[in-house]
């Protein structure tokens, strides 16, 4: 009696709700967010009503096909297959539209693996970042790590832009970042993750801002997003972003180019320490000094001198601190007074060293009274030339 | 000699038990309470002083065994309480051993279908993780205590897998500012954490399978000090790495952990099924401790009725009571009445035996 029980309940192995065969799943490593356009409409026929007065937005989602990985591998000439596929839809929330896609893919998505989340700046700048983004950090199948772009102009584009030997451009954007640490200046990046820590805290933060290309991807800078309404407001350039990780602190290698004499000479800074002091603490008129003290060597320089006098050193080390108050100077003033948001640590600080005071003013920080705007940074910087290369002169 | 001759437990394999009992689906939510409660990364302090609380009930708990040494709990509380007595609160265990089980099976279920299986029912999950505890509590009481040593090796070393492998994300700043909580918030906080230590309670009912010695109650301490660490850790991870109001905003921050954990190079990318799958041993082994304790209630009070009667019995109360929530919020808050239940029935009885063992000790003399 009982071995008939058993047997009849081997019935029950033969299935499985939730079997899911690795050839049918989509792996779909990036997307990329777009507002709708009406001549890209080729998806009419999943068109359902949008609620009142909501947006409709165009999400691309880059889909790898396993079996191609290998083929597409930088052959040029025809034939060549790639390993992912970019399918597209539009809808007003990101799980319609993920339905939709998979209403028209071979392959179960499968978000685990995505590695990339891209926004449009015309997204950016609305209520739609903050709408859509809560579908990436809400899903259990998403990863707080996945890193988020701005991009100029239609996301999508970014989604084909890669080298021709990178076969996935979704992990090609992954690895300029890896890279970027060793290569040239730190851009900061930003996760689902500290993103959601950012919002949720009320802060401002910044993102990846991106330009595509035909083959490539340049990274340009930093999106800047308010905290009171998580929008863009503003971009940070390249020399903005090198003042605001030097205020930071968080610059790992990178170079400076300052005037000295008749040329220009080129420091290459190997550390950066910087420290935040709170000099005044009312809140309607904070002074706050930031000491950066940056160490380097002089990897260049069009103008000769001796650069084993101390007296070069010293006019080179003032020159370079000018240098560095401009640099800082730049983002102190485009994040306080033109975008009024904290992206330079100034919240962290006060939270960390003086929470009382950051209890009464983290209300009126950057919005009402505005103390962040108000407030007086001043920078102190302090540079040290350590090595000149390995000569003097080289005429 | 065959492993089979073990019939009593050693000594020195108590912490680990004592270790294995405490260690459950609480650890899940742990970060997120405690930080919710506190508000700030102080939590670390309660979850201390709370441990420090519970060694001193361990102690207690060892007390009692040793001076009872291979007695049931029934018999002892017969002895110092009387018939009656013990019946009505063994009675009230049985009950909240069945609302464990019930919680037990209801949130594994809903972690595994959140997780994991998106088409499976809930029921299905659940009914095969209920019939999978019954063989287990079907089995002799002494091959449990053997499933925690063989267990908790594995829990612990997925546990440092995790911590290893987060460390590269820790953010050290995120835990500042430090010590900003007041006394109010640490009262508070300590009896939010206080029930995450419930399960040292249990070693109370095992007693009797222990091997006489006098170091059983410093036995009993270690195993919960190496439970205190654990939690301290997970919890200053969690804030750590995720954010303190990520910490209080994610409703299992120790997954979510798990789920940041990353091996450079790209080796394991999800590193949370093997966490997951892991932990299933240590929630399996509060569930079969749940429906144990509940059957040896019950057992103990009508002792005419078989141990598998009530196991086939109780099992079926157990699954209708874990679909009875219908919802996260009613689930957790399910949970929380029979930890504080638990708190308020179990926890003082080995000060209440104490008591008793003295006052009769007393009469006896005069």
């Amino acid at each position: 009696m009982v071995r008939l029980l058993c047997l009849v309940l081997c019935i029950l192995l033969t299935g499985c709700w939730d079997r899911r065969e690795i050839e049918d799943v989509g792996f779909i490593v990036g997307v990329a967010i777009d507002v709708a356009g009406s001549k890209d409409s080729s998806s009419a026929e999943d068109a359902t009503q949008a609620p009142e007065g909501e947006r409709t937005y165009r999400m691309t989602f880059q889909q790898v096909s396993p079996s191609n990985i290998q083929q597409a591998s930088g052959k040029s000439g025809g034939g060549q297959q790639q390993a992912y596929w970019n399918i597209s839809s539009e809808g007003n929330t990101m799980m319609e539209v993920v339905k939709f896609i998979a209403a028209r893919s071979p392959r179960v998505p499968f978000f685990e693996h995505q590695k990339a989340v891209l926004f449009s700046e015309e997204v950016a700048k609305s209520e739609g970042f903050r709408e859509l983004i809560d579908f990436f950090i809400r899903s259990p199948e998403m990863r707080r790590n996945t890193r988020v772009y701005v991009v100029k102009g239609m996301a999508k584009v970014a989604l084909d832009a890669a080298p021709p030997d990178i076969k996935l451009p979704a992990f090609y954007l992954d690895r300029i970042i890896a890279n970027m640490e060793k290569s040239s200046r730190v851009i900061p990046e930003s996760q689902l993750g500290d993103i959601h820590e950012r919002m949720l805290s009320r802060r401002s933060f910044t993102a990846l801002h991106v330009v595509p290309g035909k083959q490539d991807v340049s990274i340009v800078g930093n999106a800047v997003f308010s905290s009171e309404d998580n929008r863009m407001v503003g971009a940070l350039d390249g020399e903005d972003v090198e003042g605001r990780n030097l205020i930071t602190g968080e610059y790992y290698s990178g170079a400076i180019k300052a005037k000295f004499r008749d040329g220009i000479f080129t420091y290459n800074i190997t550390k950066v320490k910087s420290s935040i002091e709170l000099e005044d603490p009312t809140p309607e008129n904070l002074k706050v000094t930031i000491k950066i003290k940056v160490e380097g060597n002089i990897s260049e320089t069009f103008e000769q001198a001796d650069f084993f006098h101390p007296g070069v050193l010293e006019e080179l080390e003032s020159l370079i601190e000018d240098e560095l108050v401009r640099l800082t100077e730049r983002a102190v003033i485009k994040c306080q007074k033109e975008y009024e948001t904290d992206v330079l640590g100034l919240s962290e600080y006060l939270s960390k060293r003086y929470p009382k005071l950051w209890v009464s003013v983290k209300n009126d920080w950057e919005t009402g009274m505005k103390y962040f705007t108000k407030s007086d940074i001043t920078i102190k910087p302090e540079a040290q030339i350590r090595t000149s290369g390995v000569i003097i002169k080289s005429r | 000699m065959s492993v089979y001759d073990y019939d009593q437990i050693r000594t020195t394999d108590i912490p680990i038990i004592v270790t294995t009992m405490q260690l459950g689906v609480g650890i899940l939510t742990l970060p997120k309470i405690v930080a919710e409660i506190m508000g700030s990364s102080d939590g670390w302090l309660v979850i201390l002083i709370s441990g420090i609380v519970m060694l001193g009930i361990g102690a207690l708990i060892g007390q009692v065994i040793n001076r009872f040494p291979g007695q049931s709990l029934l018999s002892i509380s017969n002895q110092l309480l009387g018939i009656w007595i013990t019946r009505f609160i063994f009675l009230l265990l049985a009950l909240i051993g069945l609302a464990y089980l019930a919680v037990v099976l209801r949130i594994t279920g809903m972690l595994a279908k959140l997780y994991f299986f998106d088409l499976t029912p809930i029921e299905v999950l659940i009914l095969i993780f209920a019939l999978v505890i019954i063989y287990c509590v079907a089995g002799l009481r002494i091959a449990i205590m053997r499933i925690c040593l063989l267990f908790l090796p594995i829990i612990i070393g997925i546990l440092i897998i995790i911590f290893l492998f987060n460390l590269g994300h820790m953010r050290w700043d995120n835990l500042e500012p430090y010590f900003t909580a007041d006394w109010r918030d640490i009262v508070r906080g300590t009896a939010t954490a206080l029930p995450s230590y419930n399960g040292i309670i249990i070693f109370l009912f095992y007693g009797y399978l222990a091997k006489t010695s006098p170091k059983i109650p410093r036995m009993i301490m270690i195993g919960t000090s190496v439970v205190i660490t654990l939690y301290i850790l997970v919890f200053i991870f969690s804030v750590g790495v995720l954010g303190l109001y990520t910490t209080i905003n994610t409703i299992f921050p120790t997954i979510e952990m798990a789920k940041e954990a990353e091996v450079p190079g790209g080796f394991f990318e999800r590193l949370q099924s093997i966490f997951f799958a892991v932990w299933m041993l240590a929630i399996f082994t509060s569930g079969v401790f749940a429906l144990d304790i509940s059957t040896m209630m019950l057992e103990s009070i009508f002792q005419k009725v078989s141990k598998i009667t009530w196991i086939l019995s109780l099992a079926p109360i157990g699954y209708f009571l874990s679909m009875i929530p219908r919802n996260e919020v009613e689930i957790l808050s399910m949970s929380s009445w029979a930890a504080i239940a638990l708190f308020a029935v179990a926890i003082p009885l080995p000060i209440i035996l104490l008591i008793a063992d003295r006052v009769k000790r007393r009469t006896a003399h005069g």
